[in-house]
């Protein structure tokens, strides 16, 4: 029995796509874990530019696992242990002579809690991405961090009080300067690890607007424990479920249009609909 | 609205170029390994200087070493003019001294513990936390002076008289009474090492989950029998730690003990006498000593405190990192910011 | 008839007197502060003057005179232990927080917390047998060094807790962008944890301003003026020392003069370190 409100969801927009660089992500047999627990097992999934794809699923299902496997930010962890390929662009990033410091540099990562670097004014919170990779654009510095502010549409807020610490906004503010900061390297792809589960409904809103204006231009994967959320920003939906090994793997992906009103599968139709999670 | 993402405007870079300037620029791979040797150099540094400590007054004191053996340390008489040198006296004074400074100022440190933890308001227990612990920052030499003018004449005016009036039969309080000797020794470093063992054993009651106080509580207990039945044994590792912790310190301690303790080598029963600890004769002696062996003896005094000082405290800290590791907040290390 | 919910009389009058006794204690160990404090202040204020924080001692028998020489030379050596100790034990305090995990740094934190508890005078035999004896001259470097050496392992535990305290979500931020992990450390980590630093380098220096034992056969004193890193050199806990456990009363209230100057050293850095952790913990 598929909620009322979701039947009222329209088919997914096709994205004017004008963009001569759009870059593909694809994971190819990607398990992950930490030393003998498994988190995530085979997933095959593809992230495609111009849309938005959500991966949801209930806690513990290996989402933010799985990102964080594309950006090579797991393997940080001592014990953590990766298999599999992900292609960005048809490269493996996990190919052995790969610097996993220069994969970090292509894919901007926005974190649950926002995490402005306290130390840093906000003017310097956008620039570090930059600054401390020992890039100097020099003169064009400035208009480089209008530029990421004005798309986060935080500009106007804070154009008074850029020399301000980065921890002087509010949580959406500060969540948005974090994103201003991911944008601020030129990302191709953008992943999101619930950005919006630490904050208040207005300030989500206006992060999902931006999502909306974000996904014109780069590749934008979100994992989200709120199905409103996914079914309200997202193109494609992938679900995912710990398997009986503890191991999460993708149940069913698709258009976010179908998952939600005509799921494949029975336990997808079970967790959009309540039954658990 | 057809957004930019090739052409860059007049001057400022396009992604493009963001992108391969990124990709260009230095990934780090020699700033890495260069700090993690700079780094681990400076930790490999700490294990280096233990060694040289160790290596040095080894050598520093061979000469006493080979000359005396294990005679060195019970043997009586020490007499540099004579070239006898026996280390007995001051290892029974370091021990005297620092036993009783456990038993006078362990049970004080103690009491101020459950006192603070369990006792005062929330609001004073920062404030009287740091005043106990303001104990610690008073210099060696400020305790010393203090005890040479204050502490020694009214032990000998008032106290002793009194304890020999009181006590006099037993061996402990019999001889003449000087005000410097064992006992004002011993209180000397009783307020020394109060601040250390109260603020651990104080650490170690506040991790004392509640649960536990409210069920010996509903049993019928009084607040004290509460204390002193359910809160001290559940911290008794950390409390234990922090005695041991105070008596590593006691046994080290040199300044304020040397200036109150008579620097006497004689060994005595009664707390009245003057006493002479191993910190004590290395400070008075050594800057005259008379001959190389005596240089080199009192080097190997000095090894002898070393060894006492280091088994004593790393039995504290393997027993406080027990509880640490436990769960417990009782924390020894500095910088705890309570 | 007792009523079968009221508790024994011995059980109250124990209650009363053993926590009455906490109290007492706790009281006691404030006054002894109180006491101490008090001496000093009062004894101190007495002999405290310009002429004895301008002058250097006088000889044995002459009136007057001061331990101007003392202070400063306590602060040079103050200084040399801190050129000595303060830079591996940051370094070493770094590397047991950001690499902290294997057998190495296992050992490395604890030595360095049993190196804590080595007598001060043993550290103080050490540098005499390092640098005095070879260069055969009691020297300010050998005394500065000694107290250097007393701070590292406090300054490397203090670093290593500050350090640890930057959350992971910063450092993630950092990593995300693809800045490389020395980077992460120098530009991220350490800035935000430099405030616990400062505090726990400011609390190794208290501790080593007052100390004397190391310093009897290494800076081993003087009665004049020196600047020399080579020459021995007066300290203030050192010219204490000597003054207190000398016949003359006129150095006794030099002593106690000598005294406050340098408790209230001491006080001041420890005082203005907590009044700088509290400004921070509320300030944000």
């Amino acid at each position: 029995m598929i909620p009322p409100i979701l039947a009222k969801m329209r088919p997914p927009e096709q994205s004017p796509l004008a963009l001569a660089d759009a870059h593909s992500l694809e994971t190819v047999r990607l398990s992950a874990g930490y030393g003998e627990r498994p988190a995530i097992r085979d997933v095959n999934l593809t992230f495609r530019p111009g849309q938005i794809t959500a991966i949801i699923g209930p806690s513990g299902c290996g989402k933010s696992t799985l990102i964080r496997c594309v950006n090579r930010l797991h393997e940080v962890t001592p014990s953590a242990r990766v298999a599999g390929q992900v292609l960005l662009d048809g490269a493996d990033v996990y190919a052995p002579g790969v610097d996993p410091v220069l994969v970090r540099r292509r894919i901007g990562m926005v974190f649950q809690r926002p995490n402005p670097f306290p130390t840093l004014s906000i003017f310097d919170n956008v620039a570090a991405g930059l600054r401390l990779n020992g890039i100097d654009p020099g003169k064009s510095l400035p208009d480089l961090v209008w530029e990421a502010l004005d798309r986060v549409v935080l500009w106007d807020e804070v154009k008074d009080k850029l020399r301000q610490p980065g921890t002087a906004l509010s949580g959406g503010q500060q969540q948005r300067l974090c994103i201003a900061r991911a944008l601020a390297v030129a990302p191709e792809v953008l992943l999101l690890d619930e950005p919006t589960a630490a904050l208040d409904p207005m300030a989500t809103l206006k992060i999902e607007e931006l999502l909306r204006e974000l996904k014109r231009d780069y590749t934008v994967v979100i994992v989200t424990h709120n199905m409103q959320q996914a079914a309200r920003v997202s193109d494609v939906t992938a679900f995912m479920l710990a398997g009986l090994d503890n191991a999460g793997v993708v149940v069913e992906v698709g258009p976010t249009h179908q998952i939600f009103t005509n799921p494949t599968d029975r336990r997808t139709e079970e967790y959009i609909t309540g039954r658990f999670g | 609205m057809m957004t930019e993402t090739t052409v860059g405007r007049p001057g400022r870079p396009s992604p493009r170029e963001i992108r391969a300037a990124l990709g260009r620029a230095s990934t780090g791979r020699r700033g890495d390994a260069v700090w993690a040797i700079l780094v681990g150099g400076c930790a490999v540094g700490i294990l280096l200087l233990v060694l040289a400590i160790t290596t040095l007054m080894v050598v520093e004191s061979w000469p006493a070493v080979q000359r005396f053996g294990f005679g060195f340390i019970v043997g009586q008489r020490w007499d540099p003019v004579g070239g006898h040198f026996g280390a007995l006296p001051f290892l029974y004074g370091t021990v005297v001294s620092s036993v009783l400074a456990l038993l006078i100022g362990g049970p004080v440190a103690l009491g101020s513990a459950i006192a603070l933890s369990e006792l005062v308001p929330r609001q004073l227990r920062g404030l009287l936390s740091a005043l106990v612990e303001l104990l610690a920052a008073i210099p060696s030499v400020v305790y010393g002076l203090w005890g040479i003018f204050v502490l020694a004449p009214l032990l000998r005016s008032a106290v002793e008289p009194a304890l020999r009036t009181a006590l006099g039969f037993l061996p402990l309080f019999s001889g003449p009474a000087y005000g410097v000797g064992t006992l004002a020794g011993g209180l000397i470093l009783a307020i020394m090492i109060l601040p250390t063992i109260a603020a651990v054993s104080r650490d170690a009651l506040l991790a004392v989950p509640n649960d536990q106080r409210e069920a010996m509580l509903a049993l019928g207990a009084t607040h004290w029998e509460m204390v002193w039945g359910a809160v001290v044994p559940y911290a008794r590792t950390g409390i234990l730690g922090g005695f041991i912790l105070g008596l590593g310190r006691a046994l080290g301690e040199t300044m304020a003990v040397t200036m109150v303790i008579g620097n006497r080598p004689a060994i005595s029963a009664s707390l009245f006498a003057p006493s002479y600890t191993l910190a004590s004769v290395i400070a008075n002696e050594f800057t005259e000593a008379t001959s190389d062996l005596h240089l080199a003896a009192l080097v190997e005094i000095g090894l002898v405190l070393l060894g006492v000082a280091v088994v004593v405290n790393a039995l504290a800290r393997l027993l406080i990192w027990q509880i640490e590791r436990a769960g417990g907040s009782a924390a020894a290390g500095p910088g705890r910011g309570r | 008839m007792r009523t079968p919910l009221s508790i024994a009389w011995h059980r109250k009058v124990a209650n009363w007197l053993l926590l009455g006794l906490c109290l007492a204690a706790l009281g006691a160990a404030v006054a002894v502060l109180l006491a101490v404090l008090g001496y000093v202040i009062v004894q101190g204020a007495g002999g405290l003057n310009l002429d004895f924080l301008t002058n250097t001692p006088r000889p044995v028998g002459d009136s007057g005179g001061g331990m101007a020489n003392a202070i400063v030379g306590t602060l040079i050596l103050v200084g040399i232990a801190v050129v000595v100790g303060l830079p591996v034990g940051i370094g070493a305090g770094i590397y047991l927080a950001e690499y902290g995990r294997g057998r190495l740094a296992t050992v490395v934190r604890f030595v360095a917390d049993v190196l804590t508890g080595v007598p001060s005078i043993t550290i103080g035999l050490f540098a005499y047998a390092l640098l005095v004896v070879p260069l055969k001259s009691f020297s300010a470097f050998a005394g500065g060094f000694a107290l250097g050496v007393i701070m590292l392992p406090v300054v490397t535990r203090t670093t290593e807790e500050s350090v640890r305290l930057v959350p992971a979500s910063l450092r993630e931020a950092a990593l995300a962008l693809g800045v490389p992990r020395w980077k992460v450390i120098a530009r991220i980590a350490l800035p935000t944890a430099l405030s616990g630093i400062v505090t726990g380098a400011l609390l190794a220096v208290a501790r080593v301003a007052g100390e004397t034992a190391p310093l009897l056969f290494t800076a081993f004193g003087n009665q004049f003026w020196s600047w020399s890193l080579r020459q021995p050199i007066a300290a203030l806990p050192l010219q204490i020392f000597v003054y207190a456990i000398s016949p003359y009363d006129d150095w006794h209230r030099q002593a106690w003069a000598g005294s406050l100057v340098l408790v209230g050293l001491v006080l001041l850095l420890s005082i203005g370190m907590r009044l700088v952790v509290r400004r921070q913990r509320y300030g944000g």
